[in-house]
């Protein structure tokens, strides 16, 4: 079931890329592109780059180290954009909040130098067992690469979990989809990078490893279709949507609450 | 080596994994804007806060205190001052709360009032998580002076910014900003 060139892994080598051009038009489609730009582009570059490697992998034509070869040049650009990608998000969350930029920006750089560090220190560590060349090399800079991915998303989401930010809809499912395949694929590759594993058992990891990325994407489908078109504001000072938010009855009480509570505060 | 570099990998991630679908869920059950945010502040005795943080009281104790007996006290009021802080603090994140409900109107005034109460009370969290790592470190070394005394300040702007938010909000409502009877 779980072997090259089985049904399964037909689909979940195809289906997730071309389901991501899918994402990818709606989300240009719907104008959102104009908030998250390198979305777009990842979604894109991604699922061109993934459907190229799935048709070169079965052209008899292709040699394997060339086709290893194409994967560290799409591995290389997916490390580019994926961490563009996260600095999206971290800009969507903190941009907002002047307060809040110059530490979150120098938090991010200090936490993104320990991870490379300890990032490299783990590759050097590595062990991919007897799977020589390409293939091992391929497999310890994912794992690198999903370790850093890891840290700077758990950064954002405890930085701004700390700090109670109001994350926008889209921005909450582009990071909960990442953060759930990277979580997934960091274990994954950890196994295929340190361990020897035996050939079904391998087979079972990637086919794992792929699930999680479909998944992902699944996740992003869904908050693309159901995040609404960005609108401009209205002009003018029409606060009726505010008092809809807050509710009549608590309009009534607020300020007077309020007062009660910032008198006792400054006794 | 290997065996225990995978397993503290495969540890981190399954904790990654579950806080993500931890904030997933917490998103999802989160109730909604109308809930009595308000509540959930704690008053401050700021003049008691201020006592605590005045490095004058520390050299009066200095003072007339032992050594040991000094050590002892200063680590008591370092534990009061610790507790104002995280009160202030979480006040802080309420504040933040209320705001980001505030930033949806469609009132520019409004608007603006929101984003400077949220700028502020960010700040006053940060202070706040800032001066605990200070009050723990004093508590190791009683005889560092411990400076929290900016973040009263800090809290009194928020209370500014919060009465003008609560002024824009309604302003059919007679606003009182000092303490004493109407």
């Amino acid at each position: 079931m779980f072997q090259p060139h089985s049904l399964l892994w037909h689909y979940l080598w195809v289906a997730p890329s071309a389901l991501l051009l899918v994402v990818g038009a709606i989300f240009y489609r719907r104008s959102l592109h104009r908030q998250f730009p390198v979305f777009l582009l990842f979604a894109v570059v991604q699922g061109i780059t993934v459907l190229a490697l799935y048709a070169m992998d079965l052209m008899p034509s292709v040699s394997d180290t060339f086709w290893w070869k194409a994967n560290s040049i799409h591995l290389l650009i997916e490390v580019i954009l994926k961490f563009a990608l996260i600095g999206e998000i971290f800009s969507s969350v903190f941009r907002s909040y002047p307060a809040l930029s110059k530490l979150g920006t120098t938090m991010v750089r200090g936490v993104g130098l320990v991870l490379v560090l300890t990032a490299v220190a783990v590759a050097v560590l590595a062990h991919p067992g007897s799977t020589a060349g390409m293939a091992s090399a391929s497999w310890v800079l994912n794992l690198s690469n999903f370790m850093i991915e890891c840290g700077l998303l758990i950064f954002i989401f405890l930085f701004a979990a700390y700090f109670r930010l109001a994350w926008q809809r889209l921005a909450f499912g582009i990071a909960l989809g990442r953060g759930f395949a990277a979580s997934v694929q960091l274990a994954t590759w950890s196994l295929l990078a340190n361990l020897d594993l035996s050939h079904p058992t391998r087979q079972l990891v990637d086919s794992v490893n792929m699930g999680a990325y479909h998944v992902c994407i699944l996740i992003w489908l869904y908050y693309v279709l159901t995040t609404p078109k960005p609108r401009p504001a209205p002009p003018g000072g029409d606060d009726r949507h505010y008092d809809h938010e807050w509710g009549e009855d608590q309009r009534q009480h607020d300020l007077v609450v309020w007062n009660r509570e910032l008198e006792r505060l400054l006794q | 080596m290997t065996m225990t570099l995978v397993t503290l990998i495969v540890v981190a991630a399954v904790l990654t994994l579950a806080l993500t679908l931890g904030l997933a869920v917490s998103r999802a059950l989160r109730p909604a804007a109308s809930t009595k945010l308000e509540g959930q502040i704690q008053p401050i005795d700021v003049a008691g806060f201020r006592n605590l943080v005045d490095p004058a009281e520390d050299e009066y104790l200095r003072r007339h205190l032992s050594p040991a007996d000094f050590r002892v006290t200063q680590r008591s009021r370092l534990r009061a001052r610790a507790a104002y802080v995280r009160v202030a603090g979480s006040n802080a994140a309420v504040l933040i709360r209320m705001g980001q409900a505030a930033l949806a109107s469609n009132n520019a005034q409004v608007r603006e009032a929101a984003l400077r109460l949220v700028n502020d009370a960010l700040l006053l969290r940060r202070n706040a998580a800032f001066a605990l790592l200070r009050i723990y470190a004093a508590m190791a070394w009683p005889n560092y002076a411990s400076a929290s005394a900016g973040l009263i300040d800090r809290y009194e702007r928020l209370n500014s910014s919060a009465m003008l938010l609560g002024r824009l909000c309604n302003p059919a409502v007679p606003l009182r900003v000092a303490a004493g009877p109407e």
